[in-house]
């Protein structure tokens, strides 16, 4: 009897040890395991740790090849064609056609999406600026409000008033430095109006300005920084976009953009700038790098440091010496040509007109192609991947003409000088002589003249449509286009309607997701 | 450990303090067939000393007099009675009739079936044996209730989807799966005839398993060795032909002509009315086009061989089994480029080192290798063979229009349907080159001590190292202008290697006593710990050397350019590896009184890594209780000779999930989005500029989602046991979803590698009811019948959905048109499909222009732009009179109304006959393995279209492009996917034992057996069965590489 006892009090002493071994000995399983990724609430502890998240924020300029490629298309200019056989891309014929509905899914949201989520990468800067003080902190923060100014203008641009959580900083309406966290979208609403939108914009260019940008440099690895001339450029075409609602911003205008003009960093390089060897020359103030060192994949091809935009444009089957084939979409319209005069370089430099045998028409096949972003043989042999989704070739996003026609039309609009010498440098450098200046063939409206200018200078590079709906004159030429398409069944009419096409719908999910069809509501006409 | 050896020391001597008696031990087996019988109750008469076998039919009694007598009883055998005289005491038994009692195993320990409360079905290696799968997960289909397999892919090596009672989270839906205890999620790895058996639980008891469990547990045992058995070899050797099942019926080159001459109302492709031959104005007035039948191209008769071994036997002390096994399969596309081989060799070994403690181990060891052709959707092989127009040859020696690529051409015609992504599948098959090894270990350790027959502990280790090595190599090569396919710059070589590993930790001390005879009570304690970890790494390198096109030159050190997978920065964040550890204690009390009435309660704990250690949100308490009452130990049932048993069963408790996408520690935001820029001076990847970005944003608050199951069960037996049935009905409801939702842009969750935080928003009810009923019966000695049927029905709803759109979406139709094709909502199956109800072909102008009357002007652009006679006509579901984007509703399901299994088979003397058969109901699949291209092959169903002379009301007009029938997801490309497929039918042929015993054999059957036969269904694409496995977008066919229909001559033999 005593040795059972012995034996069960024995067990019991063991079992304890056993099982309280257990729980001592596990305790630390869990809790010593700390998260491999970082937190991305802990960190800005260095210079370092800024200057990588700045970049990150640089990242998403990238992915404005589907803006340009999506507005380029919403022109009288250009017609979005691609594969002839079905509706290839319905989304992106939708906006050519003007049949836009918020149900469009695709390019729509997707600008929508990856701006919110740049301008999102500023502001992970931008909140957390005051976390660690180091020298050359200030460039960095001042090319932080650079960027969500950039990527805010692309949104106002297309979406009109846009919702921004804004607050009021130094008796100054400011968007907040600080990200839109989950469930605080719910709470964010519409500026207020597109000339509100404007004004945020303009005051962080501002304060960019007022930091201190790198000034321009000429060496070509920091090329792709943001300069003090650019944020200036920049400002001065937001002034510019804001005096369609305020007449007195064309002044402020004229101010930034004599600024660039002033600076003597820039010229108007007599050869063609859309070449390799035109990028980052001295006839742009501030382009978007690309690069095709990186593969790419029809999975994300925004995750590539690489252009779309060639593919693109380029024709269909296209078998010849220069470039690549592509996708056939960006298709200029017989009126775009025919707006060239003679002798205007330009002509070449903005439309490719391969030879009939040559490549495979697209849907509403016009005969050419834009030329400015196409793909080279030359830049296909250095590309990576098998996807032809990356070339290298820049985006030029504010060039020194840009900068002469947008003085040129503050300056006429603010009553101020050299209207007709900006506007006639550039016509100078497009004819190669100064005999076709302002006033020319009788066209005696300066402000129409640097319209039409813009249009022919900048065709194919996604300010045409920009340009009419500021200007009002957006549905006049659609009209005309409409009246003269030279075959009237073949290309389909576009339905422009005022009032309602000038900006484009929040795309319907975006609405439902932010739970904003009551407090946004969707834009006007949709 | 002092205190243990004076334990076992007073043990030890208490055992020597006896006289006159015997310690005996044995091995209990069904007379008949040889098979171990566990459970078994040995009582030694007149008095209370008694055990059960164990699970290897092995059982010992230490203390017996001489001359005492044994009594065995078994559920469904005689009981027997014998004098003890030895100490080896092996016995035979008889059974009453062919129903086993068997036993389940319930999670950490087994259980009689009499004695379960739990849901549980299982698959025995008869079961297996016969079905002859090459994964294990193919003999669950149609045998049990309550599992849903479905394949993403008929392709050799590839997985299978297992679903236990529906579909209950957006997030994963595949059950644990633990073989011999540890944790496999691979299946691929194990060889299907060394499993012993395979049981599911179903319901709330399988919440021992706490956050693992909420979709249900597979508990996998690997065969063993039976103590003081002699050394037995098994060989089954296999030779299997493979064919595709079945072949979508598409146009022929006249039929296509036909239709685009229409379409396009031109005669841009001429059909020659005095001979009917197609020709191609382009070209030739007079030169026949091909016309090729692609799938006939694609398409091969392939074959398959495998073989294993296994030697299992035993003395007094140790029970091994070991087992190695070789398998090789071509694809029945591409043969050896979508091949698989695989070896494994496994190993189960226990040692009784004293009466007190045994030690156990297992392994198992996997190599294997597979190569994959591109399969689902555009670019996969399958894809171009039905969408490839049937003008091109094969092969094609004529000179090519775009000339320059001749030696990238490899003689393979080029398809002359202009741009679309739709390429030669010959030359892409020949040009693809993509393999995976995987050579995977995973070993058990185990020590058992018994500090008494009540009271054991039993320490456990288990373990997995895999190491996955994938290699393509992507040569030159020119399969058209333009094609995505085409690769004429730079030759690419990928080398990747994943490494795994996991280990599994548990302490279980188990306490069995019974009292006063009748009750029976069974307590488990256990303790776990759990860390599984992943590295990934690997190169790229792009342009071979010299110019060279050539696999053989693909490694790399032969490239001129290599690139890292992971540039420093994503390792740095931790983008190239993974971890997760999980903590867990967990108690189970089993009583019943006198096997009359059941009672099991359960309690865990867990803690995962995955959640915020702040405020114990990543612990969970998870619970169930189950009872059950067995009648027939009635008094007033139980000596009717009807009834052989009938038991009530009732369950209910609480499982979860911490299985959460994206992130190893969701609860904090990760930093690894993309954030890459250049200077536009770069050379190499290398010279980028690297940032840093956002990626998953966190979710402190996150934790898991949580499960709770009731069910409702009942078995019974009669006639001897020559019918039994069970019949289940559960409710499951899984809450606080975790899911990753689409949200808002303004969060800056569509940054580049960026994404929404997980989230636990949503609810998710699946209820049903299974059933099982089998009859079994041996009408003389020479000839038994058995067979059986199941069915599970499953009704799926959405019941709550935590976001403010109400909806998640997911799912993709056609290429390129942006439409999303299914959702989760409250009120509707989970991936329910949205899209626009049909409602036949507009027969005239008038009943288009009476909806455009009603609609707004901008809605006409869209919805009717271009609509004319000869279109769908979409039904106008909410009345406002025009059709718009409010008219899209709710247009079928992916999720199966029903499933069922039939099991027939029967003996005769010598040859055995089996049939089986599995059928869904109510399932059903969008058909979208066609490209909406004008020159793009078409089905055979548009030769019935919509013409002014044959007004069909079912097929569509002949349209080039634009079209609302294509441009609009609608039920036209909804089909009901029901199906029955005839799955296995086998005839076997047993020889003679006497005539074996003269070639030493012990047995030796040949079989000849046919798998996948026939599948009755209306469906049109390949494989009515398939599925993606997404619980959101799944049921979308782009084209699954269909099951083979297979035939096998196979031979099974034991010396």
């Amino acid at each position: 009897m005593k040795t059972l006892q012995v034996k069960k009090y024995s067990r019991i002493f063991i079992l304890s040890i056993v099982l309280a071994s257990m729980f001592v000995s596990c305790n630390s399983f869990i809790d010593e395991l700390e998260p491999i990724a970082q937190d991305s609430d802990d960190y800005f502890n260095s210079a370092e740790d800024y200057e990588k998240a700045l970049i990150g924020a640089y990242d998403m300029l990238q992915t404005t090849y589907l803006n340009i490629l999506t507005i380029v298309g919403a022109s009288d200019d250009i017609i979005l064609g691609g594969d002839p056989f079905t509706y290839d891309q319905p989304t992106l014929q939708r906006v050519d056609k003007m049949d836009i509905t918020p149900a469009d899914n695709n390019q729509l949201r997707d600008i929508w999406r990856f701006m919110y989520a740049a301008m999102g990468r500023a502001n992970y800067i931008l909140e957390f600026q005051d976390k660690t003080e180091f020298d050359g902190k200030d460039e960095i923060i001042a090319q932080a409000y650079f960027l969500r100014a950039y990527f805010a203008f692309e949104l106002v641009k297309f979406f009109g008033d846009i919702p921004l959580s804004v607050e009021e900083r130094n008796g100054v309406s400011r968007i907040q430095d600080k990200r839109i966290r989950i469930g605080e979208q719910y709470d964010v609403n519409r500026v207020g109006s597109i000339a509100k939108v404007y004004a945020l914009i303009e005051e962080d260019l501002k304060e960019a300005i007022a930091l201190g940008l790198p000034t321009f440099t000429t060496d070509a690895s920091l090329k792709y920084k943001i300069t003090e001339t650019a944020a200036q450029a920049l400002l001065g075409k937001v002034y510019l976009y804001h005096g369609t609602f305020d007449t007195s911003k064309f002044s402020d205008a004229l101010t930034q953009l004599n600024s660039v003009i002033n600076s003597g960093f820039y010229s108007l390089p007599s050869t063609n700038v859309f070449l390799k060897s035109g990028e980052n020359g001295p006839g742009s103030v501030f382009e978007v790098q690309y690069t095709s060192v990186e593969g790419a994949g029809w999975g994300c091809i925004q995750c590539s440091e690489g252009n779309y935009l060639p593919q693109n444009n380029a024709p269909r089957d296209y078998a010849g010496p220069e470039y690549k084939s592509g996708w056939g979409f960006s298709l200029p319209t017989q009126q775009l040509y025919d707006a060239f005069s003679d002798g205007d370089r330009r002509r070449y430099i903005t439309i490719f007109e391969p030879k009939s045998t040559q490549y495979s028409p697209s849907r509403e096949n016009t005969g050419y192609f834009s030329r400015k972003y196409l793909p080279t043989q030359e830049n296909e042999s250095t590309r990576m991947g098998s996807d032809p989704l990356n070339y290298d070739n820049n985006y030029r996003a504010i060039r020194y003409s840009d900068v002469l026609l947008m003085a040129a039309e503050a300056a006429a609009q603010s009553g101020g000088a050299n209207a007709i010498s900006y506007l006639n440098q550039v016509r100078n450098r497009a004819f190669g002589n100064n005999s076709h200046d302002y006033p020319y063939n009788g066209e005696s409206d300066l402000l129409r003249a640097i319209l039409d200018e813009r249009r022919i200078e900048f065709a194919g590079e996604g300010h045409r449509f920009f340009d009419l709906v500021r200007t009002g004159k957006a549905k006049e030429a659609f009209d005309n286009y409409n009246a003269t398409r030279p075959d009237q069944t073949a290309e389909t009419a576009i339905n422009f309607e005022e009032n309602k096409n000038e900006i484009f719908p929040i795309p319907l999910v975006e609405l439902e997701l932010a739970n904003a069809i009551n407090t946004w509501g969707q834009n006007p006409g949709y | 450990m002092r205190i243990q050896f004076t334990l076992l020391f007073v043990l030890l001597f208490s055992l020597s303090a006896m006289t006159q008696t015997l310690n005996i031990e044995g091995v209990i087996k069904d007379a008949e067939n040889g098979d171990t019988l566990p459970g078994v109750s040995i009582i030694l008469k007149g008095s209370s000393k008694g055990t059960q076998s164990d699970f290897d039919g092995f059982y010992s009694l230490t203390n017996v007099e001489k001359g005492a007598t044994i009594e065995y009883r078994y559920l469904g055998y005689k009981t027997k009675e014998i004098i003890v005289d030895a100490t080896i005491m092996n016995v035979l038994m008889e059974a009453e009739s062919e129903s086993l009692d068997e036993i389940v195993v319930v999670g950490y320990g087994t259980q009689r079936k009499k004695e379960a409360t739990g849901a549980v079905s299982v698959v025995d290696s008869k079961t297996i044996e016969k079905l002859n799968p090459t994964r294990i997960e193919q003999a669950l289909q149609g045998q049990v209730s309550g599992v849903n397999i479905t394949s993403n892919s008929g392709s050799p090596g590839s997985g299978l989807n297992i679903r236990i009672r529906g579909v209950s989270t957006n997030g994963d839906n595949s059950p644990l799966i633990l073989v011999d205890g540890n944790r496999i999620s691979d299946l691929s790895v194990i060889n299907p005839n060394d499993i012993k058996s395979v049981n599911v639980l179903k319901d709330a008891t399988a919440a021992i398993y706490g956050v693992l469990a909420a979709n249900g547990v597979i508990l996998i045992e690997t065969k063993s060795g039976i103590k003081n058995t002699d050394l037995k070899f098994t060989v089954n050797t296999n030779f299997t032909l493979q064919q595709t099942s079945k072949k979508i019926d598409l146009l022929n080159a006249a039929g296509l002509a036909a239709y685009v001459n229409e379409a396009t109302n031109s005669s841009k492709y001429f059909i020659q009315p005095s001979t009917g031959l197609v020709f191609d104005p382009k070209v030739s007035a007079t030169e026949p086009l091909a016309n090729t039948d692609w799938q006939n191209e694609v398409f091969e008769l392939a074959g398959m061989y495998d073989a294993n071994i296994n030697a299992s036997g035993g003395t007094d002390k140790v029970a091994y089994s070991f087992g190695t096994s070789f398998l090789t399969q071509d694809g029945i596309i591409g043969l050896e480029k979508s091949n698989y081989n695989r070896v494994t060799a496994r190993a189960n070994v226990r040692y009784d080192v004293t009466d007190k403690l045994q030690l156990s181990a297992t392994a198992i060891f996997t190599h294997s290798q597979k190569n994959s052709l591109a399969e689902g959707g555009i670019g996969a092989v399958l894809y171009n063979a039905v969408n490839a127009d049937p003008f091109t040859l094969p092969k094609d020696p004529s000179a090519l229009s775009d000339a320059g690529f001749e030696s990238l051409r490899n003689g393979y015609g080029i398809v002359k349907t202009g741009a679309i992504e739709v390429s030669n599948p010959l030359s892409q098959i020949a040009s693809t080159f993509n393999k995976a090894v995987i050579d995977k270990i995973s070993p058990t350790l185990a020590a058992t001590y018994k500090f008494s027959d009540k009271l054991s502990l039993r320490t456990k280790y288990l373990m997995n190292h895999a190491v996955v090595n994938t290699e393509v190599f992507r040569p030159l090569v020119y399969l058209g202008n333009n094609k995505s396919l085409t690769r004429i710059t730079n030759n690419e070589f990928l080398a990747n290697v994943d490494t795994y590993d996991d280990f599994t930790w548990n302490n279980i001390l188990t306490y069995q006593d019974t009292f006063n005879d009748v009750h029976n009570l069974k307590v488990l304690l256990g303790h776990e710990m759990f860390e599984t970890k992943g590295l990934f790494a690997g190169q790229t390198g792009i342009s071979l050397k010299d110019d060279a096109n050539s696999i053989d030159m693909a490694s790399i050190p032969n490239f001129e350019t290599v690139n890292p997978r992971f540039q420093p920065a994503a390792i740095e964040t931790g983008g190239n590896q993974f971890k997760n550890r999980l903590l867990s204690y967990f108690a189970r009390l089993e009583y019943n009184y006198n096997e009359k009435y059941l009672l099991s309660a359960l309690i865990r704990r867990d803690q995962s890594s995955r959640f915020s250690k702040v405020d114990n949100f990543n612990v969970g308490y998870f619970h169930a209780v189950s009872l059950g009452w067995n009648l027939t130990e009635e008094n007033f049932l139980k000596d009717n000779d009807f009834l052989n048993s009938l038991k009530l069963r009732v369950s209910y408790g609480e499982l979860g999930s911490d299985r959460v996408s994206g992130g190893n520690f969701p609860y904090v935001g990760s930093l690894n989005g993309e954030g890459v820029y250049s200077n536009s001076l770069e050379v190499s990847e290398s010279d980028l500029l690297v940032g840093i970005a956002e990626g998953q944003l966190g979710n402190p608050y996150l934790k898991w989602e949580t499960t709770s199951t009731g069910n409702i069960g009942l078995d019974v037996a009669l006639l001897n046991n020559k019918i039994s049935f069970n019949l289940d009905v559960y409710k499951k409801t899984t809450d606080d979803l975790l899911i990753q939702p689409q949200s808002s842009a303004l969060t800056g969750v569509a940054g580049i590698g960026s994404s929404a935080p997980a989230i636990n928003a949503g609810t998710v009810e699946n209820s049903g009811v299974e059933f099982l009923i089998s009859y079994r019966d041996q009408f003389s000695d020479d000839f038994k019948f058995n067979a059986s049927f199941n069915f599970t029905s499953i009704n799926n709803e959405v019941t709550y959905v935590g976001n403010l759109a109400g909806f998640e979406q997911g799912g993709g139709f056609g290429v390129g048109t942006g439409i999303v094709t299914s959702r989760m909502e409250a009120g509707h199956s989970l991936g329910y499909f949205y899209g626009y109800k049909t409602n036949g072909i507009y027969q005239n102008q008038g009943e288009i222009d009476a909806l455009d009357a009603n609609a707004p002007v901008e809605n006409l652009n869209v919805f009717h732009k271009g609509a004319g006679v000869g279109d769908l006509k979409f039904v106008d579901t909410n009345g406002d009179g025009y059709i718009s984007e409010e008219d899209k509703t709710d247009i079928g399901d992916p999720i199966a109304d029903m499933t069922a299994g039939l099991n027939l088979g029967f003996s005769y003397k010598n040859i055995d006959f089996s049939f089986s058969a599995v059928g869904s109901f109510g399932n059903d699949m969008i058909r979208d393995y066609q490209r909406f291209n004008l020159l793009a092959n078409k089905g055979e169903r548009v030769l019935d279209r919509w013409t002014p002379t044959n007004p069909s009301n079912t097929e569509p007009r002949a349209t080039s492009g634009a079209s609302i029938n294509t441009d609009l997801f609608s039920d036209y490309f909804v089909e009901d996917a029901s199906f029955v497929r005839i799955q296995n039918v086998q005839l076997g042929y047993t020889f003679d034992k006497n005539i074996l015993e003269r070639i030493k054999l012990n047995s030796l059957r040949m079989f000849l057996s046919a798998n996948n036969l026939h599948t009755f269904t209306n469906y049109s694409g390949y494989d009515p069965s398939a599925s993606s496995g997404d619980a959101i977008g799944g049921g979308i066919d782009r084209g699954f590489y269909p099951v083979a229909k297979t035939f096998i001559l196979g031979l099974s033999l034991t010396f």
